[in-house]
């Protein structure tokens, strides 16, 4: 089941390419790919390309995929492993999800962090005191490890 | 996303059906084309939203999204909210319908002995299944078909015929309608066709003791009305 639909999104991604992100397995194991998002357009990540590791478990899709950043980034809900808080990774993961429609949804968190529900606090607080700082911090380091 | 590509397939649908209604020669290139690329998209006109295959065993939830009952199944094993998986409504698995189309799945999705039956089509019933009931009451019981005649006035002209076609001897009867009436439901409701009454049994075992008292006081009734 898990690789026949693996196989079905890979299908659906070259016949109808996502515009801002990429994805596809790294060797032949279709259960692990590697992915890219182009940081979003009016945002201090604009212009980086961020590199991602998906892990498709095996009771995919009734299991979200293990997605992280393998880029450095400097974002509320983005920690330094690389581990995303997002809602549609965790308890609110849908089977008729697929990862070009993940993918755009972390494009949307980079674009509008949570700080209501961070992984790293000090960004957060950072974030909600001292945005211009936030923002600089963040543009510097996609200048340094997105490019 | 697989919205959007159940929508494509419909589009691309229709010109093809167009033309090859119009058989123009000069379009012999372009059936062609639209034909191969209809063969490649049919397929998923009606794609599970779980597996992204063909649905095998679909079914339906009541906010309308397509799936096969052994993707949907698993799914509400995983998920204790109990939600669609595309729309997020609350779904039970009662309330899911099954498609029957015609000829039937030709392989069987339930290679998986852990996954149960779907669940089966749910008609509404129609009174007149109840109404043959009472027929197959009446004129196979010649003693209680007076009694039953009193039934009939109660519950519609269909049974007063009925009941005039089994005999008007018993047309005095109709006088304890509601007493004759809790009689029947009694004794018919175990051997019922219908498997919903069956789930009524308990219920009605000590009605069923009620309604023979009741019948007992009746007849006495009767009785003293008639030799008095």
């Amino acid at each position: 089941m898990a690789l026949k639909r693996i196989n079905k999104e890979l299908q659906d991604i070259a016949r109808d390419p996502p515009s801002s992100c990429s994805a596809g397995p790294i060797s032949d194991d279709v259960f692990h790919w590697q992915a890219t998002i182009v940081g979003p357009k009016d945002s201090p990540y604009e212009s980086g390309v961020f590199f991602l590791n998906i892990h498709f478990p095996t009771d995919y899709p009734f299991k979200p995929p293990k997605i992280n950043f393998q880029t450095k980034v400097y974002h509320p809900n983005i920690n330094a492993n690389g581990n995303i808080c997002l809602d549609i990774l965790k308890d609110q993961w849908s089977p008729a999800l697929t990862i070009p429609k993940v993918l755009l949804s972390i494009s949307a968190l980079l674009s509008d962090p949570n700080p209501e529900d961070p992984l790293v606090p000090e960004i957060a607080q950072l974030f909600k005191t001292d945005k211009t700082r936030f923002e600089a911090t963040a543009r510097e380091w996609t200048r340094k490890f997105a490019n | 996303m697989n919205d959007n590509n159940t929508t494509t397939s419909f589009q691309d649908d229709l010109p093809s059906v167009t033309e090859d209604n119009n058989n123009s020669d000069n379009n012999d290139d372009k059936d062609k084309k639209a034909t191969s690329s209809n063969t490649a998209t049919q397929s998923s006109s009606f794609e599970c939203n779980i597996c992204f295959d063909e649905v095998s065993e679909p079914v339906v939830t009541q906010c309308g999204h397509l799936f096969c009952w052994s993707c949907i199944f698993q799914w509400l094993q995983h998920n204790p909210s109990q939600q669609c998986p595309v729309c997020k409504a609350p779904i039970t698995e009662e309330k899911l319908i099954p498609i029957y189309g015609r000829g039937g799945s030709t392989s069987d999705p339930r290679k998986n002995r852990s996954i149960p039956q779907r669940p089966p089509g749910r008609p509404e019933q129609r009174s007149q299944s109840t109404q043959s009931t009472y027929n197959d009451f009446f004129f196979g019981n010649g003693v209680h078909g007076g009694a039953g005649g009193g039934t009939g006035f109660n519950t519609g002209i269909n049974m007063q015929h009925n009941f005039f076609g089994g005999g008007g001897v018993s047309f005095g009867f109709g006088l304890f309608p509601g007493l004759f009436g809790l009689h029947f439901y009694g004794n018919q409701t175990p051997t019922g066709q219908n498997n919903n009454q069956n789930r009524m049994t308990t219920d009605l075992d000590s009605s069923i003791f009620l309604s023979r008292v009741v019948f007992g006081i009746g007849l006495l009734i009767l009785f003293f009305v008639l030799f008095n």
